[in-house]
């Protein structure tokens, strides 16, 4: 290795360094942190063969792509596959349900984290916090199906078990799972339900990086409980949720495909109908993947404007914004 | 020296990465085809139904090959992706001698047999016996745009399938007669409602378990098409094929279920229930009616006699005088152009033998006393059929002779039942009627077909439901009339129609 090394301190003789600063001062970084950079290849790989690559596939949003054709051979169409989605009376249907869902998600969804762990940060007690602390986040790892199956035990008209308390106590029963005034509503409590005790995990962790010494300045300035979380634990974890904010936005053309999937039923259709299951009829059952490729692209150009849009908004706000 | 050895080490992770990654796919086969001079070699791709396949070595496999002096070289694939399997073998062309296309009709198989990919075994059929005791249907409805015929079919029988069962106890307790309109099945199932039939004293049962997807009508598709009278979307009217969903008769039964609902007969939750919970129901006493073939009325029955002795689901043979034909297949087999004509021939006696009552009982039975024990002409399957994978699941499912009573007998069915049901099949195949639109494509109905009929069902839903009212169904009928999709639609299901009865004659 020594003798490797040799060349390298040569090179760095001022008389060479007149030649382009900048590209030898990279060099010099490279050369440096070679293990760094032998480490992170696995990773640089991954996103390049498994994320980059793959996105040459997008061209066949503007072809009409035939499995057997490839996607050198197969015909160029353009952009006729976007004018038939812009122009299908069902795009505003879609595009309302699928931004009503991830609006109400934003709304109410997104600060219950925020509440949630502000709340267990002000437990004292460590045994009883740990305990809530997984309680919450068990239910994240059901999947939707179960939670859906859930919903039904609870929520069916026929033997539902909310439907049969209703009625004994002499009310009407409610078609919670058939009505679509209710569709919304139901998706959003359970996406509360089953992730919110999840979310807190990267607040509490935000949290406990404050320095303790601000509450303590806090304290003895005089601030109750109140005080020190309004003036203490939120500025310490605002640039986490700004971030966390950002990130939301790129999805918010994306509902949870399982969720709407498993929910979704005749008469509900019309609300609960996103481009994701869309996407799932078109492309997956009846193997329109041109057509569904260019859905799925328009979905990603409206989620990459508004990250670019957030972040342009937390920056002028003082942020740090994710890039 | 330090950094070497983690160099060394940085490297040797990211080659062992990258070499593990790799081996996962470099396992190439190589179990060749070698076989004696003398056997014909010939190459199957089918599915298998049982949890593991049959081997190369398997007893009956070998027995088979001896009998009909092949070597068998089959690739059992999962009915889970035998559709992905069946396009990429298509595409790569190299197909093997005898393949089973599970859908006939999709568009690959159609480009291809347009392509002449596949023999006409046509001019060859009726010199192979056996293969021609399938039944007709199965034979007309394989036949594909230019009315010939390309493959041998996977025989099915064609009545017994999916119609109306009802509960016979309750009838005879209720002292009601089994109902032949739909009129009267739906006295009867207000009866089953409102008379408390299992007698608990509470008003709890459903007269029929029914339920629908976002695809269609589902589990009420046979008293849709009772209403109708005809098996699906499409009915012939005048030599012309009419979208059943534009005629009144569509709209009776939409009044009629909605009333249902109204009334309670039907599940209240209708629009989410799924298959499982519906026979749940069942089972637990609660419900009246179901609609499943005519051997799985068996299901629920065998689970109520536990605890109630007299229970029993009687599988209709008809409502409004109609009954249900089915297709009559399941798939065919193929033979492509590959092959010498010489070669076709000797696979399609290898067939034809397969459809013989000897190949067909060993291919799906195997030896007696071994894999079977005979009681009453019922052959019930050992413990050691299970262990050699001997099953009809299996290789019964290249080899099978038609056997018009398949939808009868259910394991652990009693002989008075499987008599009863061979009867009602009888009476089903005396009226059964088909679905006209068989084979026949529309190119429009693949691009806009799912999303057109998604939107029908759910319009259906509602209106079942009373949250839209009926007037909104006839509205929407008067638009569908003049939808551009639909008529495109029907116009060229009605080429197709006539594509394929004009030369297949």
């Amino acid at each position: 290795m020594a003798s490797s090394l040799e060349p390298i301190t040569k090179r760095t003789t001022p008389a060479t360094k007149a030649r382009n600063p900048r590209l030898r001062h990279i060099g010099k970084l490279l050369i440096r942190d070679k293990f760094l950079y032998v480490l992170a290849l696995p990773g640089l790989l991954y996103f390049l063969i498994f994320k980059y690559v793959p996105m040459w596939g997008i061209i066949i949003s503007f072809q009409n792509y035939s499995p057997y054709q490839g996607v050198m051979a197969s015909p160029w169409v353009g952009l006729e596959h976007f004018q038939r989605f812009f122009s299908n009376p069902d795009f505003f249907m879609l595009f309302r349900n699928t931004l009503a869902i991830n609006t109400l998600s934003l709304i109410f969804f997104f600060p219950l984290p925020i509440l949630l762990s502000l709340m267990l940060n002000e437990v004292r007690q460590q045994a009883y916090r740990k305990i809530v602390q997984s309680i919450v986040y068990l239910p994240h790892f059901l999947s939707w199906v179960i939670i859906v199956g859930i919903t039904f035990i609870l929520f069916s008209t026929g033997d539902g078990a909310v439907n049969q308390m209703l009625v004994s106590l002499g009310f009407e029963k409610i078609d919670f799972l058939t009505n679509k005034h209710y569709f919304w509503a139901m998706l959003t409590a359970q996406s509360i339900w089953k992730d919110a005790g999840w979310g807190t995990i990267i607040f509490l962790a935000a949290m406990a990086g404050i320095d303790p010494q601000l509450y303590e300045a806090a304290k003895i300035d005089g601030a109750g409980r109140f005080r020190q979380m309004w003036n203490v634990t939120l500025p310490g974890i605002r640039s986490v949720i700004v971030i966390l904010l950002i990130l939301r936005m790129g999805h918010i053309m994306d509902v949870g495909f399982e969720q709407v999937f498993l929910m979704m039923n005749g008469a509900v259709s019309e609300v609960a109908d996103v481009f994701d299951t869309y996407v799932y009829r078109l492309g997956v059952k009846q193997g329109q993947f041109s057509y569904s490729t260019a859905v799925g692209l328009f979905k990603s150009m409206v989620g990459l404007i508004l990250v670019i849009g957030t972040n342009k908004l937390a920056k002028k706000f003082g942020e740090e914004g994710v890039y | 020296m330090k950094k070497t050895s983690s160099l060394l080490l940085a490297v040797t992770l990211l080659v062992s990465l990258l070499l593990s990654a790799c081996s996962a796919g470099s396992k190439s086969g190589s179990e060749g085809s070698e076989g004696a001079a003398k056997p014909l070699e010939v190459s199957i791709m089918t599915m298998y139904y049982t949890p593991e396949p049959p081997g190369p070595d398997n007893v009956v496999v070998k027995e088979f090959e001896k009998r009909s002096n092949t070597k068998l070289n089959i690739t059992w694939v999962s009915p889970n992706n035998y559709g992905d399997k069946v396009n990429v073998t298509l595409a790569s062309g190299d197909i093997p001698d005898l393949i089973l296309l599970d859908d006939p009709f999709n568009a690959q198989v159609r480009g291809m047999v347009a392509q002449g990919a596949f023999w006409d075994l046509t001019p060859y059929l009726q010199d192979y016996p056996n293969l021609m005791q399938y039944p007709k249907e199965s034979w007309e409805n394989t036949k594909q745009a230019d009315g010939k015929n390309y493959g041998i079919p996977r025989p099915r029988p064609t009545d017994g399938g999916g119609f109306t069962y009802l509960r016979k106890d309750w009838l005879d307790k209720l002292k009601l007669d089994i109902p032949k309109t739909t009129d009267e099945f739906y006295e009867v199932l207000k009866a089953f409602v409102e008379r408390d039939p299992d007698g608990n004293g509470k008003k709890d049962t459903i007269g029929y378990i029914g339920f629908v997807d976002q695809n269609g009508m589902s589990n009420f598709g046979q008293l849709q098409n009772s209403f109708t009278q005809v098996n699906g979307e499409w009915k012939l009217i005048d030599g012309q094929l009419v979208n059943v969903n534009l005629l009144p008769e569509v709209r009776d039964c939409l009044v009629w279920l909605n009333e249902a609902y109204a009334e309670k007969l039907i599940p209240e939750d209708f629009a989410v229930l799924k298959n499982t919970q519906s026979k749940d129901l069942l089972k637990s006493n609660r419900g009246g009616g179901f609609q499943d073939t005519v051997e799985a009325a068996w299901e629920p029955t065998e689970e109520l006699r536990k605890t109630i002795p007299e229970a029993d689901f009687l599988p209709l043979v008809s409502l409004n005088g109609y009954s249900n034909k089915d297709s009559g297949f399941f798939g065919m087999f193929a033979i492509p152009k590959t092959v010498s004509e010489d070669k076709m021939k000797q696979l399609l006696k290898l067939m034809d033998y397969g459809a013989s009552p000897e190949g067909s009982d060993l291919a799906s039975f195997g030896f007696k006393d071994v894999h079977y024990t005979e009681e009453n002409g019922i052959k019930l399957a050992t413990p050691q059929a299970q262990k050699d994978i001997v099953a009809q699941q299996a290789l019964g499912q290249i080899f099978l002779k038609y056997d018009p009573y398949l939808r009868a007998y259910r394991t652990g069915m009693p002989l008075d039942v499987l008599e009863r049901n061979k009867k009602i099949i009888d009476e089903k195949a005396k009226i059964s009627i088909g679905d006209p639109a068989i084979g026949l494509y529309s190119e429009t109905s693949t691009l806009v077909g799912t999303e057109l009929r998604k939107k029908i069902q759910d319009m259906k839903t509602k209106v079942i439901m009373g949250k839209e009212p009926i007037s909104a169904w006839d509205e929407y009928v008067e638009k569908l009339k003049v939808d551009p999709d639909l008529l495109k639609i029907t116009e060229e299901m009605n080429q197709s129609y006539q594509n394929k009865h004009a030369k297949g004659e």
